[in-house]
This record gives C-alpha cells, sequence and structure tokens, in this order.
C-alpha cells in the first residue's frame, strides 16, 4: 500500500518551535513527506528551505500576502486563508505565478491585499468567518475561547469587503 | 498533488454550537465550483484546537464526499500527544484523505 503523503507544517510564531531548513532537508529525504507549509514569515529563510530541499519537495506559503515572493524563489503554492472569501481570485494568483505571469499576480494582490491583512485583524479565523457571514456564506458563529469580533473590528472588514467589491454598501 | 492554492476551510457552526453540515457542504462546492487546486480541512483556520475528535472526522469526511475525485484533500493532523496524532492519522487516511498536514507541537 501506498503511503499517505504528509504535509509538515511549521509556524513558529505559533509553536514556538521553528522547523530549520536542515531538517526540512533530512525531512525530504523520507519518501511520503512531500512538502511544507511554511508559515514562519521569513523569507531569507524560505530561500534557505528552498536551497536545502530538492526540486520535488513542494515548498507551500502559510501567508496569504506573501505567496508571490515565496513563488518567486520556487515555492508551488499557498495554503490559505483569503480563498475562503475568494477562491477564484487566490487560486487565479497562484496559478498566474506558477506560470511565471508576476504582473497578473500583482494586480489580484494589489485588489486583495487589504483583504488578506483584514483577516488577521483579530485571531484567526474571527474575521475570516465574520467576512464570510457578511457575505452570506455562512452564520457567524465561533466556539470559545474564540469569540465575535469588535463592533470597530466588524466595521474594519464590512469597509474592507465593500472597498474590495465584495459586498455592497 | 499538493500546489497551487489549498483552502484552509474554515468549519461553520450552528448557533447551538453544532458542526453546520448544509453549509459546510456548500463552501466546499463553492470551492471546488471556483477552480481551487486542494482543500485543507480542519487546520486551525477550520478551529480544530475546539473540535473534538468524531467532529474532526465528520468535517474531513463531508469534505471528501463533496470533493472525492475533484480536488485532492489536505487533512489536518497535527497536535501535542504523537500517539494521538497518530491514531487521528490512521482515521483520516482510513475515511480517504489524500494526504495529512502536520503542524510542529
Amino acid at each position: 500500500m501506498k503511503k499517505t503523503p504528509i504535509v509538515v507544517y511549521s509556524v513558529a510564531g505559533r509553536t514556538g518551535v521553528n522547523v530549520e531548513p536542515g531538517t526540512l532537508k533530512r525531512l525530504a529525504g523520507i519518501a511520503n513527506i512531500v512538502g511544507v507549509k511554511e508559515a514562519s514569515g521569513n523569507i531569507s529563510q524560505m530561500a534557505n528551505v528552498l536551497h536545502e530541499v530538492p526540486e520535488s519537495f513542494n515548498v507551500l506559503s502559510g501567508d496569504d500576502s506573501i505567496t508571490i515572493a515565496l513563488m518567486g524563489l520556487g515555492g508551488r503554492g499557498i495554503i490559505s486563508v483569503v480563498s475562503n472569501e475568494i477562491p477564484a481570485e487566490m487560486t487565479q494568483l497562484a496559478r498566474a505565478c506558477a506560470n511565471g505571469d508576476y504582473p497578473a499576480a500583482r494586480a489580484i494582490q494589489r485588489k486583495f491585499l487589504p483583504l488578506m491583512n483584514v483577516n488577521f485583524v483579530e485571531s484567526n479565523p474571527i474575521p475570516v468567518k465574520a467576512a464570510m457571514a457578511m457575505m452570506g456564506l455562512l452564520k457567524p458563529y465561533w466556539r470559545l475561547p474564540l469569540v465575535p469580533p469588535s463592533a470597530s473590528s466588524e466595521a474594519t472588514i464590512r469597509r474592507t469587503l465593500v472597498d474590495c467589491g465584495l459586498v455592497s454598501e | 498533488m499538493f500546489v497551487g492554492c489549498g483552502t484552509a476551510l474554515v468549519t461553520p457552526f450552528q448557533k447551538n454550537g453544532k458542526l453546520d453540515e448544509p453549509t459546510l457542504r456548500k463552501l466546499v462546492r463553492r470551492q471546488i465550483q471556483a477552480g481551487i487546486d486542494f482543500l485543507v480541512p480542519c487546520g486551525t483556520t477550520g478551529e480544530s484546537p475546539t473540535l473534538e475528535r468524531a467532529e474532526h472526522l465528520r468535517v474531513v469526511e463531508l469534505t471528501l464526499e463533496e470533493a472525492k475525485g475533484k480536488v485532492p484533500v489536505l487533512a489536518g493532523a497535527g497536535g501535542y500527544n504523537t500517539a494521538g496524532v497518530i491514531a487521528l492519522a490512521k482515521e483520516l487516511v482510513a475515511l480517504g484523505a489524500d494526504g495529512l498536514l502536520s503542524v510542529t507541537p
């Protein structure tokens, strides 16, 4: 039986543990470890990871706003939060990068960077679910310890959605 | 298999706190219609820390029901308890998950 592919998730900001490029090099030698979601936010570390691992190893961004930078260095995609709201557009951004069409990717980024950022105005996934509720995609319920966004965050989220053309005034 | 844009799916709840299964199915269908490359249920964006084991499996199962044969599903399987993560991973693979996303402890 073929072993299930595994993607390593490295998010030092949340776990307190960084997965070093050298560690990923060793992990990449294991047949069913096929990639990493690199959410360190550290572009220079990502460059080092890409330098250490074989071409076939998929380095994926864990931060929507730096997908273009990571894919420019050789990353292969993004595990996205903003694609909950704009799946077609974020898929196009990743596809444009994969095709080397960075001007097209940047045009999408220019339009939606405020949305990528507003998704982290409070702890994820508070803002993204609030936004999706405003878009009529789900009901705005979270489980404790997550709570609904503050009134001011909610106003910011709504304003961003209006500016991005995702809800009307 | 896991290249391009994969969505770290949110988990919709009802007012009473239970899973909102019809909405989850709708969200997955919307993703597929939009052309998403792969789906990632039960990551931290999917509020995995507050999902019971049975709910975690159910979210992945529903995602697979809608996505199977259309887009690959990379199911979240991380945590502090290595033995627990291994047991969860085995159950997710048995459900048909195409891959596992595992965060460092």
